[in-house]
């Protein structure tokens, strides 16, 4: 007698679909959408705000959208369907729901390592809602916020190389983006008498997780607000800003 | 779980007073016995009328009022029956838990600590029993024999409460009790629990016994089966019969005894061959079920969280998941980036 197999069974999940198993096992409130013929799948489920503790504080219902074809390599949409949150700026998510749970620098650094779903849910999404707690009590993010549009952008620099000076910063990004970073035992460009090994290269070795075309796109708008002309070393070849401004 | 944060205290207390702890504070150190009055105190730290401060707030959350008056081997929908030579017929779900390898504890500790630890665990199963609305028919030893299910509560009902009391109380005992146990040496301390569904026509009340030597009870096949499949269950571990599964419409919840065991011969913890009756146990993935109930949150790392409505929010708590997150907005690119 021939053995009969399900073909249904003999088809190999993907990593993806192996990872949302995994996800949905450890928050069994969350359910899995094939969305078929679409980019995105998605899981919808209960996303409840607890301490360390175990004090039990709201809930929200969150929608997370995975690219298909990319994951782990791309940056998970998530929205909050609950409408518990107002939609305004302020709140760091759009009139959807659509929710900023970082900036996109660093999504897209995390993005490059693979950003996988249960992870991405600890350490971005749910922190996302406990801080939306955190200031609704106490008026504030508990670790402050990026400004909005590209201030946001700015700061971000500001922060990540620890120099306040944007003619300077708008030269550390040209560096990157042209692949033309100092040796280092040079001088470091921030413009200190120390060599750069000594001085921010631990802090610029990061940026170069960036994509090519985010540098040059940070460096146009950049140079809206400083006097340089890096961007024309790009601009030539016809690239153009994406529209943070 | 905090709604055995009083139980636990008291577990704390028993450990901390009992004289092994005191040898351990070195040979110059005087030791000094629990008093009578101290052990008197932390055994009534919960009082038998009232329960604990967390768990009533639980319990009124879940809105069900609970039922104290109650007495062993006396369910109140059948009271009528003691001392009759009436029966009746009336579903009943038997749950039997079975608190395993205490005996460990008198590898460490003296008869009137472990009295202590095993008195509140038991209270705690008590209380939690009564906050789903279930009744004790019996205590023995380590054990805990309850009813679920009234004259004024459906089946299908019943079966949920039973469910989820032995999932609450067998999650406290998994972790939060398992995890101090073992801070003090004490391995292996956990439930076993069987479950099963007698419908109307398999069960038969009445009074059982002679005079006050008498208990109103059932008679049925499901009865028994419930406790012969607690002794199938592995260490927090819960196995129901068929009945119960049938009554719970998502069958994620269940999975064949024999597909753990790998015998086939566990398929089925009854069978009548010549009525062609075979009755199957199945394992209950309590932690699956348990993290699905309204009453449970689950938390940042999965694990469940009770539910308990309280005005006072401690931010604090909250701070150092929160820190993590540093948000931005910028409308222009979701709007841009929207491919889904």
């Amino acid at each position: 007698m021939p053995l009969l197999i399900n073909p249904i069974s003999m088809i190999k999940k993907t990593k993806l679909e192996k990872d949302i198993d995994s996800f949905c096992e450890i928050y069994p409130s969350f359910k899995y959408y094939k969305n078929y013929k679409k980019k995105f799948c998605y899981v919808i489920g209960d996303l409840d705000v607890c301490d360390l503790e175990a004090n039990f504080y709201n809930t929200f219902r969150v929608k997370i959208f995975l690219n298909k074809d990319k994951y782990p390599y791309s940056v998970p949409i998530v929205q909050e369907i609950s409408k518990y949150i107002d939609r305004i700026d302020d709140n760091h998510l759009d009139e959807d729901g659509i929710c900023c749970l970082d900036i996109e620098h660093n999504l897209e650094k995390n993005s490059k390592k693979g950003i996988h779903l249960t992870s991405f849910y600890r350490e971005k999404v749910y922190p996302f809602f406990v801080n939306f707690i955190f200031k609704q009590d106490t008026g504030n993010y508990a670790n402050g916020e990026y400004e909005h549009f590209f201030d946001g952008v700015v700061q971000y620099y500001k922060e990540e190389l620890e120099i306040e000076d944007l003619q300077t910063i708008t030269k550390i990004i040209y560096s990157v983006a042209s692949n033309t970073i100092p040796n280092r035992n040079e001088m470091c460009l921030c413009g200190s008498s120390l060599k750069i090994k000594n001085c921010h290269l631990t802090k610029i070795i990061p940026l170069k997780s960036l994509s090519k075309e985010r540098l040059i796109s940070d460096l146009i708008n950049f140079e809206k607000i400083v006097n340089t002309n890096h961007s024309a070393h790009f601009t030539t070849n016809k690239q153009k800003p994406t529209p943070t401004l | 779980m905090k709604i055995y944060d009083d139980f636990f205290k008291i577990i704390k207390d028993a450990v901390e007073s009992d004289t092994s702890n005191q040898f351990s504070k070195g040979l110059g150190s005087p030791i000094y016995g629990r008093t009578n009055e101290q052990f008197k105190a932390i055994l009534n730290r919960i009082e038998d009328k009232e329960i604990a401060s967390e768990m009533k707030m639980f319990s009124e959350g879940l809105g069900r009022p609970v039922n104290y008056n109650q007495q062993l081997g006396l369910h109140p929908s059948f009271a009528h029956l003691k001392k009759t030579d009436n029966v009746e017929e009336h579903y009943i779900v038997s749950v039997f838990i079975d608190i395993k390898g205490s005996t460990n504890l008198f590898k460490k500790f003296n008869k009137e600590t472990n009295f202590l630890i095993t008195n509140a665990i038991i209270k705690a199963g008590i209380h939690t029993a009564l906050i789903f609305g279930g009744y004790v028919h019996r205590l023995q030893g380590d054990g805990m024999f309850l009813y679920f299910g009234d004259k004024n509560t459906e089946q299908k009902k019943a079966v949920e409460l039973a469910l989820q009391m032995v999932s609450v109380y067998t999650h406290f005992v998994k972790n939060d009790l398992k995890e101090y146990l073992l801070s003090q040496g004490i391995e292996n301390i956990g439930v076993r629990t069987g479950i099963d569904l007698g419908k109307k026509e398999d069960v038969l009340w009445g009074n059982s016994g002679i005079g006050e030597i008498s208990e109103v009870t059932t008679c049925s096949l499901h009865r028994s089966l419930a406790s012969k499949m607690q002794s199938s269950a592995i260490t927090n571990g819960v196995v129901v019969g068929q009945f119960i599964k049938d009554e719970i419409e998502d069958d994620e919840y269940f999975s064949s005894v024999t597909s753990r065991t790998g015998s086939e011969n566990d398929r089925y913890i009854y069978r009548i061959n010549d009525r062609n009756f075979y009755y199957t146990q199945y394992d209950f993935k309590w932690e699956k079920f348990l993290k699905k109930q309204n009453f449970i949150a689950t938390d940042l790392y999965g694990n469940p969280t009770i539910k308990i409505p309280s005005s006072i929010k401690p931010m604090i708590g909250l701070k150092s998941i929160a820190t993590v997150n540093k948000p931005y907005f910028n409308d222009k690119k979701n709007k841009a980036g929207k491919g889904y």
